[in-house]
């Protein structure tokens, strides 16, 4: 039987077709046939709208500590999301980020990248329920849609516990800076937990095991790179300024194995993400996610040396 | 008289930064220095005073972290997309 919608695409084979078309890089056309189409919406499951929150991160549990923190124990930590420190321009600072001990260098880094340039954007992602809970935004690929590499808001609610040395220390990311009276500034742990759960446990987040999903998540945008050697000094050194002119985020991948002595001789972390913390005339200066050993008034010929990759966020 | 370890060791990861003895202890690096001859260098700060002191250790070394003392037990290569490690066990005197 011939039915009268036959010869007319769906709003969802429209969709279905424009994003083939525009391909998972927004480049190359490929043909398709509306066979094809027809075959597409047979095969998947009926649409459902994508769920806000992914069903993995509706969960109450605190997500998994790993392995090695074996003794870490679960504890309330009663504290606020923002708290201006000493000296910070603004309640979201640089130096609230402080990794701890799983390695998401590659997630907190843009933390601080962003924190430094844009600290608004950091207080927009996350949000204080105002019941101990707090709602942290994130851009995943969700549904059909985001086969195609489309994203779209995907929130995650959070409760104050956090995973400890079972005297109020946090075993992740450290607490911020303190209020007069004396509760502890959480937004790192927060989204980090966040994170942590939307991906499924700590170890999940473990070593980069999420890539630049991860700086996608954040932003909700593609993020743009370089490797450094592919540009004269004074270009690398001119992109870099412009950036931080423009308070752009900007984050720097230092080498891995093979360079590790050398690396380690001029003070670089190997395999391990800085954030841009300042530029001008020529130096810059990295911040190590650590909150400690970073680099100051480095030039782009340290770059080029130290570093395989840089990465232009946008938000 | 040998001291010996005197507890499970703690695994501590490339690239990631632990707690150990009031101390922050980051690793910067682990690789193979010459044939057979693993290495780490770890990045010690004492949150206390903010003085900090970058270690070179090697299988069965020593290691201070403030008044703690640790061995060296392992020291891993990267391989695999799994970043380097290595193992530390404290020891009582």
């Amino acid at each position: 039987m011939k039915h009268a919608h036959d010869d007319q695409l769906s709003a969802q084979e429209n969709d279905a077709l424009q994003q083939i078309q525009a391909g998972p890089q927004g480049g190359e056309t490929v043909p398709v046939t509306r066979d094809f189409l027809r075959w597409l919406n047979g095969a998947r499951a009926p649409a459902a709208k994508a769920p806000e929150t992914a069903p993995a991160a509706n969960g109450k549990a605190l997500p998994a500590k790993t392995a090695d923190q074996a003794a870490a124990k679960e504890e309330q930590i009663d504290g606020k999301l923002f708290v201006k420190g000493a000296g910070d321009a603004s309640e979201v600072d640089i130096n609230d980020v402080q990794q701890g001990q799983v390695g998401d260098c590659y997630f907190v880094a843009v933390l601080a990248a962003i924190a430094r340039v844009q600290p608004d954007f950091i207080k927009s992602m996350v949000k204080d329920n105002g019941d101990g809970t707090y709602t942290v935004t994130f851009h995943t690929k969700q549904g059909f849609s985001g086969l195609f590499g489309s994203r779209s808001n995907q929130s995650v609610t959070v409760d104050s516990k956090f995973w400890t040395d079972g005297a109020g220390n946090p075993v992740y990311a450290k607490k911020g800076d303190t209020d007069a009276g004396g509760k502890p500034e959480l937004w790192v742990m927060v989204i980090e937990k966040a994170w942590a759960k939307l991906q499924g446990s700590y170890d999940d987040i473990n070593g980069g095991k999420v890539g630049d999903d991860a700086r996608k998540a954040v932003t909700g945008k593609d993020v743009d790179y370089i490797d450094p050697t592919d540009l004269s000094d004074a270009e690398l050194t001119k992109k870099i300024e412009a950036a931080w002119a423009a308070k752009q985020p900007v984050l720097f991948w230092s080498h891995g194995d093979e360079k590790s002595k050398k690396l380690t001789k001029n003070g670089v972390v190997t395999d391990h993400e800085y954030a841009l913390n300042g530029a001008g005339g020529g130096k810059f200066t990295l911040y190590n996610p650590w909150g400690s050993q970073h680099l100051t008034d480095v030039d782009v010929a340290f770059i080029k040396t130290n570093f395989q990759k840089i990465r232009f966020l946008t938000l | 008289m040998t001291s010996k370890p005197s507890a499970d060791p703690v695994r501590l990861q490339q690239g990631t930064i632990y707690d150990l003895a009031a101390h922050r202890v980051g690793v910067m690096s682990v690789y193979e220095d010459s044939p057979g001859v693993m290495v780490a260098h770890l990045a010690i700060n004492d949150p206390a005073t903010g003085q900090a002191q970058q270690v070179e250790v090697k299988v069965h070394g020593d290691l201070a972290i403030g008044a703690a003392h640790y061995r060296v037990v392992q020291i891993v290569a990267a391989s695999g997309g799994n970043r380097g490690w290595l193992s530390i066990a404290p020891v009582s005197p």
